[in-house]
């Protein structure tokens, strides 16, 4: 065994962590990665702790490697392998893979489908894995479908008129199309934009522009960061149409 | 690649002689590890243009410290403005970035024993084969993670414009 592994194994041994199988040392550089089993106590608390692999790494530094702890969780596997099994069953032929991201006591699901879910059957499929969770006593946080159509939310579409107001729906749409936003319809977008203007985030201009209110300046406000600073992206559209 | 990953795992199973047994199995491994790390390039291409250079190891670091802080300060804004659509996508963005990071991490170190420690035997038990304690029945799901967790990362990203 080599001089990095036995140092490694004295620091586990001695800081309580246990280690699974042997430790891989990148021989391009100095990055060592150790796998450690991760449990959860019926107090949700976390064994390994933050503050324990934290020491392990300080430990690791000083003897020139930069340590990598990579948590295996028997749980997590368990939970993923019977929560794919359930929903293979009971919806056979529409999914691809079902995964999921376990929190202490939360749960995050997703779902690869084979072809695009209708709305009934994303929602039957999220009561299943809601159901799922929770009779394991999990806290069901939501379903996350790949490949989802990807229309833009509010956040989105008040950035963007920021940037090129005042504008009309037509020029809005096609800069979120050019985000690579779906816009479903010039109608679709226009209906959204009503319903923000009567929240107050916009206004509408005589002429069929629409420009934001100061209310949602303030909500989206600002920073002085480069290329995606709102100040900046809103001086080049300007650049881009009066050159 | 996932195919090809496939096709081994298929190969390690069915073959009788140990040394074909191990080649197959460790070169499946490495192949998942491949096709996880092609969905995370191309997302993070997608991102910044820039990112499509970054080294196989930087990827994670990026993702737990760029990506997670760009999306929690816009689901800050998303909150003020009670865009809950966007405050959702951010969250589940947040969360994947998260399990991608150490996705990788995890693939990354069990392709460097599949190719460099080949004193590291794949051992076999019944269907199922195991290199450095990671069973292959978990390797097998690293591309279709990787893919899905790469298109919440883009999702949660492009509400935010960041």
């Amino acid at each position: 065994m080599s001089d990095y592994s036995t140092a490694l194994r004295a620091l586990f041994a001695e800081a309580r962590v246990a280690i699974t199988g042997d430790i891989v040392l990148d021989d391009e550089s100095n990055d060592v990665y150790v796998q450690t089993p991760l449990t959860v106590g019926s107090d949700g608390v976390k064994s390994p702790s933050r503050t324990q692999l934290l020491g392990l790494k300080a430990a690791a530094e000083v003897l020139g490697l930069r340590l990598h702890v990579l948590l295996v969780s028997g749980l997590h596997e368990e939970f993923e392998s019977l929560l794919r099994a359930t929903l293979f069953l009971a919806f056979p032929d529409v999914l691809r893979n079902v995964f999921c991201s376990l929190g202490v006591r939360t749960a995050l699901v997703w779902v690869e489908p084979k072809q695009d879910l209708s709305t009934e059957l994303r929602k039957a499929i999220e009561r299943a894995a809601r159901k799922f969770c929770e009779v394991q006593g999990f806290s069901f946080e939501g379903l996350v479908t790949v490949g989802d159509a990807n229309t833009p939310n509010k956040l989105a579409i008040l950035s963007t008129l920021r940037e090129i107001a005042p504008t009309n729906v037509e020029k809005l749409s096609e800069a979120l199309i050019a985000k690579d936003f779906v816009i479903p319809s010039q109608d679709w977008l226009a209906r959204r934009l009503d319903t923000y203007r009567r929240a107050k985030n916009l206004v509408f201009n005589a002429n069929k522009t629409y420009a934001l209110t100061i209310q949602s300046f303030r909500q989206l406000g600002t920073t002085k960061r480069g290329s995606t600073s709102p100040d900046v992206t809103r001086l080049l559209a300007l650049w881009k149409e009066y050159r | 690649m996932e195919i090809v990953a496939q096709h081994l795992q298929d190969q390690a199973i069915t073959r009788v002689a140990a040394a074909d047994k191990d080649a197959f199995g460790r070169s499946s491994f490495n192949r998942y590890y491949y096709a996880a790390f092609i969905e995370a390039r191309n997302m993070m291409s997608k991102l910044r243009v820039e990112w499509v250079r970054l080294p196989h190891k930087q990827i994670p670091t990026v993702l737990r410290e760029s990506v997670g802080q760009d999306l929690k300060h816009a689901q800050r804004k998303a909150v003020r403005l009670e865009d809950k659509a966007t405050v959702q996508a951010c969250a589940a963005a947040i969360t994947a970035s998260k399990g991608l990071a150490d996705l990788l991490e995890t693939s990354f170190a069990t392709r460097v024993v599949a190719d460099y420690r080949l004193e590291t035997m794949v051992l076999f038990v019944n269907h199922d084969y195991t290199l450095n304690a990671v069973p292959i029945s978990v390797a097998r799901h690293w591309p279709s993670k990787a893919r899905g967790f790469s298109s919440s990362i883009l999702q949660g990203w492009r509400q935010a414009g960041v």
